[in-house]
Formats: C-alpha cells, structure tokens, sequence
C-alpha cells in the first residue's frame, strides 16, 4: 500500500462522493446568503432556498454523473473530474439566476457568477478532495502498518527457533499423531486375524493409507503463515482520533494557499455587497493572518527541537485561533471598523473562510506529508518481514528435508508396504490361507518397527518418552 | 518389442522385505519370472545375464544411488524397461527421462499388474489375472 497521488485521490471514488457533496452544504449556504445581499431578495430564506436548488443541481452533476461514470471504471481521468466540477460551476450559476428572476429584486450575472465559482472550486474542491481522500488512505495505511508490525514481531519471535528445534517440533507432532494410531491398527489387526476376511484386510489397509498419507502431508506441508497481501485487504481503517496523532505542525508553505483560498471565497462578493472599502479592510485582515500562518511554524519547529513536540491538531487549533483572532482584531480596529456597521456580516463570514481553508489545506499538507513518511515505513516494514519469513521458510525447508530423510524409509516405507500387503491378503486370504497368516504376521511386525522408529527418532530429538494412549 | 523365448523377467528392488514378498507374489500370478534384490549389489547380480525385461526399482535402496542403479540395469540389459516404484512424489529430474514408467507407493495391486502389462506387451492379458 502506497502514499495517494494527487491523480489518485482526484479521479478515485471522493472527487465525485455524496458525503462530501452533503458536507459542503452548510459551507456553501452561508455564502450564497451573504452574496445574494446584493441582489435584494424578498427574504432571506428566497436565498436559503436558492442555495438548496443550487446544491442539488450540482450533486446531480457532480455525484450523479459521476456515479454513472464509475460503472464503466473506478478510476476516473483527472480531465473528466475537472469537466464534472467545471460543469457544476455553472449549473450553479445558471440555477442562481433562474432563481434570482423570481423572488429578487435583480437579477445575477451568469457570466460573473460563473467565474467567481469557478475560482472558488478551484482553490477550495479539489483541496477538500485530496484531504478527504488522504485522510482515509491514512486509515488504511495505518491498519495495515499494525498489521505488518505485529506479524513481523510474531516472525521475528519464530524467527528465533532454530532448524533443530523446527525438526523437533515436526517430530513430535508426527510422533504425537501417529503413535496412537499405530497402536490402534495393530491391537485391530491382532484382534482380527483369527477371523479377518478380504473386506477387513482391506479396511484395515486404508486405514494404514490414511496415516501414511497424512504423515507425508506433516512432512511435507507449509507451514508458512498468511501472505500480507490477504492481511492487508482484512486491515479496518483505524479511528480518526488515531489518524491525527500526527507530530508535524502545519508547514509555512500552505499559508499562501489559504490566504489565497479565503481572499478568493470572500472578496469577490463582498465588493459587490459591500464595496471596495470593506473589501480592502478584509483583504489587509487575511493577508496579515496568512503572514501569522507563515511565521508561527517555525516558532514550534524552534519548541519541537527542544524536545517538546505536539500534535497536529493541536497545532492547528492554536494556528488557527492566532490567524482567526489576528483577523477579527484588524477588523475591529481598522476605520470604519465593521464590527458594529452594517457591514457586520462581512466579519464571522471571513474568520469562516479562513477557518474552513486553514483546516482543510492544513489537513490535506501534513496527512499528505504523514502518509508518504508512513508509506514508506510499511514498505520497508514489508521487506524486512518478508525477508524474516524468507528466511524462516528456508530453515523450514531444510527442516522438513531432514525429516523426510529420517521418516521415508523407516516410517512411510513400512506404511506403504503394509498397505499393499493387506491389499494383497485380501486377495489370497481364501485361496491361501497359510500365505495370508504369514503376511498378516510380516504386517503386524512392520507396524511394530514403525512405532519403534518413531521411540528412537523422539528420543534423538530429545523428545523424551512418547507414551501409548 | 520381440518376443523372449523364456517367461518375461521381472527385477524387484528394494530394500523392504514385505514389499519384495508381495511384489513377487503379485507378478508371479502373472506367469512371470521374478528375481529379488535388496540393495544395489543384489541388483547387479539379479540383471547381470542380462536375460530381464523389466525392473522395479526403488528409488532409494541402499548403494551408490539411483542414476547408479539405473546405469547397471541399461548396461546389463539395454532392452529391459525400467518402473521406478517410490514413496516420494516424483523422481529426480535428471533420471526422469532415463526410465520408462513411475508410480507412487503404496500402490494398488491391480495398477500395478496393469503398468506392468503395459510396460511389457508380450503378456497375454488372459495371463493377468
């Protein structure tokens, strides 16, 4: 399992998802709300309702389409995604204004409101996207590393027996197992010779096949465990909780992204609502905020230095506070100030929009960041757990060699021969009676040297007496 | 293959009494001569006429090995066919294409009598009973 691409996370299932569709709801109203301020409707819940139209219109472009789409493939082209996000900008502006003609006072532009959604998508879509997409790729990736972590521990306390103490364990499971079998053909045996008839022999000698076939199967077999690719597929995405317990503060880089990102969601719409002075009263206020966002990281990469590092999502809320109280203060104390104006709207609307963009480019840049140094933990978590299991394998194989060598001839010669010498008595107990008593003894004597083989073998291995049940 | 002016022969080697008594009791219903061998010095002695046309070989009687055993039957006699009759799952790769036939014990009697008449078309079937 790999770190997502961003060609990845946009053409995968979350570009054209309903749940991220349905979250964007509440983000969205407020702004159609505040813009349509320009526009006079008769009340505001002609807006309310207009955002909800707009909405749904662009889900039926977006998660509709898009789901038609992925019958043919899962995957979708990055192009396509565009065009399907494109599209919705100005199903949306096109629902506005036909909205607009109806309980407003004026009627929006298309052309205008088509543009200003498209910049909007632009900076604020795909970045929801690939946070989303990242995020839950971190879950899995995180499962997964679990599950490598703990099978390579157990392989690396397996690793630990050695070729002998291998061999060992596998004799005493094949002494184990066959001991009281063997005792139990041979008390059937001498319990039936006196009367045994073609159809006994032959049972008896199936029964013998059984336990010469299932001591080659003990020889024989793997023992190797699951593959991880099985692992991985059976992995359950880890909590959210544990999918930010992230140590890296938001890098300054992403600051850029958010200012621009809030600048764009709020002064297009505040200059037609509210004109150019609040708008330039708000884009000093974002700007300063996105300065913070710059500057402040380094003063906790300076902290985490000394040794006290913090979470990612501590980082955030406290970046978060220090860029949203930055703005409000500007605001406030800028002439006019907004606060207590008419224009009041304007304010929690932009701390909103930085908030929003603070958090999903903050996510998307350190869950991206944390993925990739994730990622290659479990690859190399993968190759060193399969080269522990390579190596155990091959002591396994060795092992089993061993075995085969010690058990073919004493153990599985004998077995075989005893089964053909039923299936021969079988056939001769009545016209040869003598000559089957005489086979029926070689039998009994063989299953003997069996049982006594395995004794010797458990005693080499230091297996101790192997008692009859 | 011309028919031999004798009783077909059959070499059965192996380093197991009870599979040597049940082989040859087997084939001799067959109106076949069989000759024993426990190891591979057994063996030489057993196909040293060169008068056999057909030897069951275990895989692992006790000598210099079987591309070994192998080597002594076809110098023997060149025309004789050889079964490897094994517990293991297959023979060595190398000596693979050096024999004619293989099977796996323990192995039903009757298989066996049929691999042996096909290995050794000259008995009448009405022979094998």
């Amino acid at each position: 399992m790999s770190s997502l691409s961003a060609r990845a996370a946009f053409g995968g299932a979350w570009s054209t998802h309903w749940t991220i569709w349905a979250g964007l709801y509440p983000v969205t109203l407020p702004f159609v709300v505040y813009r349509d301020q320009a526009l006079r409707p008769d009340s505001v819940w002609w807006s309310v309702g207009s955002a909800t139209v707009q909405h749904i219109a662009v889900g039926l472009v977006v998660v509709g389409v898009g789901a038609i789409l992925r019958r043919r493939r899962s995957i979708l082209p990055v192009g396509l995604v565009a065009t399907l996000w494109i599209l919705a900008c100005v199903v949306r502006a096109a629902v506005a204004y036909a909205v607009t003609a109806v309980g407003y006072a004026e009627r929006s532009s298309l052309v205008i409101d088509t543009l200003i959604w498209l910049g909007i998508s632009a900076l604020w879509v795909p970045v929801t996207v690939f946070a989303v997409a990242q995020l839950d790729q971190r879950r899995l990736l995180l499962a997964a590393r679990d599950i490598t972590t703990d099978a390579l521990l157990t392989e690396r306390a397996e690793g630990e027996e050695t070729s002998q103490q291998l061999q060992a364990r596998l004799l005493a499971t094949v002494t184990a197992q066959l001991t009281p079998v063997l005792a139990d053909l041979q008390a059937s045996l001498n319990a039936a010779r006196r009367r045994i008839t073609g159809s006994t022999a032959a049972e008896l000698s199936m029964r013998i096949s059984r336990v010469h076939d299932e001591t080659a199967e003990l020889v024989e077999g793997e023992d190797t465990p699951d593959t991880s690719p099985a692992l991985l597929e059976r992995a359950e995405r880890v909590t959210f909780r544990r999918a930010f317990e992230i140590t890296t503060v938001p890098p300054a880089r992403m600051a850029a992204l958010v200012t621009l990102a809030t600048l764009v969601g709020v002064i297009p719409d505040t200059v037609r609502v509210y004109g150019p002075i609040v708008s330039l009263q708000v884009a000093l206020a974002v700007i300063a905020s996105g300065i913070l966002l710059a500057a402040l990281p380094a003063l906790f990469a300076e902290r985490a230095s000394r040794g006290k590092r913090m979470t990612h999502l501590r980082a955030t809320v406290i970046l978060q506070a220090v860029a949203v109280a930055a703005a409000a203060v500007i605001l406030a104390v800028i002439p006019p100030s907004v606060w207590s104006s008419a224009q009041w709207p304007v304010v929690p609307l932009t701390l909103l929009a930085l908030a929003l963009a603070h958090t999903l480019y903050s996510v998307a840049f350190i869950v991206a960041d944390a993925n990739a140094d994730d990622s290659a933990a479990l690859s190399a978590a993968s190759a060193e757990l399969d080269a522990v299991r390579g190596q155990r394998a091959e002591r396994s194989r060795l092992a089993r060699e061993r075995m085969a060598q010690l058990m073919h001839g004493p153990i599985q010669g004998r077995l075989a021969a005893c089964v053909m010498a039923l299936n021969f008595h079988a056939e001769i107990v009545t016209s040869d009676p003598a000559r089957a008593e005489a086979m029926l003894d070689a039998v009994l004597e063989h299953l003997q040297g069996v049982t006594g083989e395995l004794h010797r073998l458990g005693a080499e291995a230091g297996l101790g007496d192997v008692h009859h049940p | 293959m011309a028919a031999p002016d004798r009783p077909a022969t059959v070499v059965v080697a192996d380093d197991d009494d009870l599979v040597r008594a049940v082989l040859r009791m087997a084939l001799s219903s067959m109106s076949l001569t069989v000759r024993e061998a426990a190891d591979s010095r057994a063996l030489a002695t057993a196909v040293d006429d060169g008068a056999v046309d057909l030897t069951i070989l275990d895989i692992s009687i006790p000598g210099p090995g079987l591309a070994a055993n192998i080597a002594l039957v076809r110098k023997a006699a060149p025309h004789a066919r050889i079964l490897i009759l094994s517990g293991d799952a297959e023979v060595p790769a190398n000596e693979a294409p050096l024999i004619d036939d293989f099977a796996r014990k323990p192995i039903d009697l009757d298989e066996l009598r049929d691999r042996v008449a096909r290995l050794l078309p000259t008995i009448r079937t009405d022979e094998i009973s």
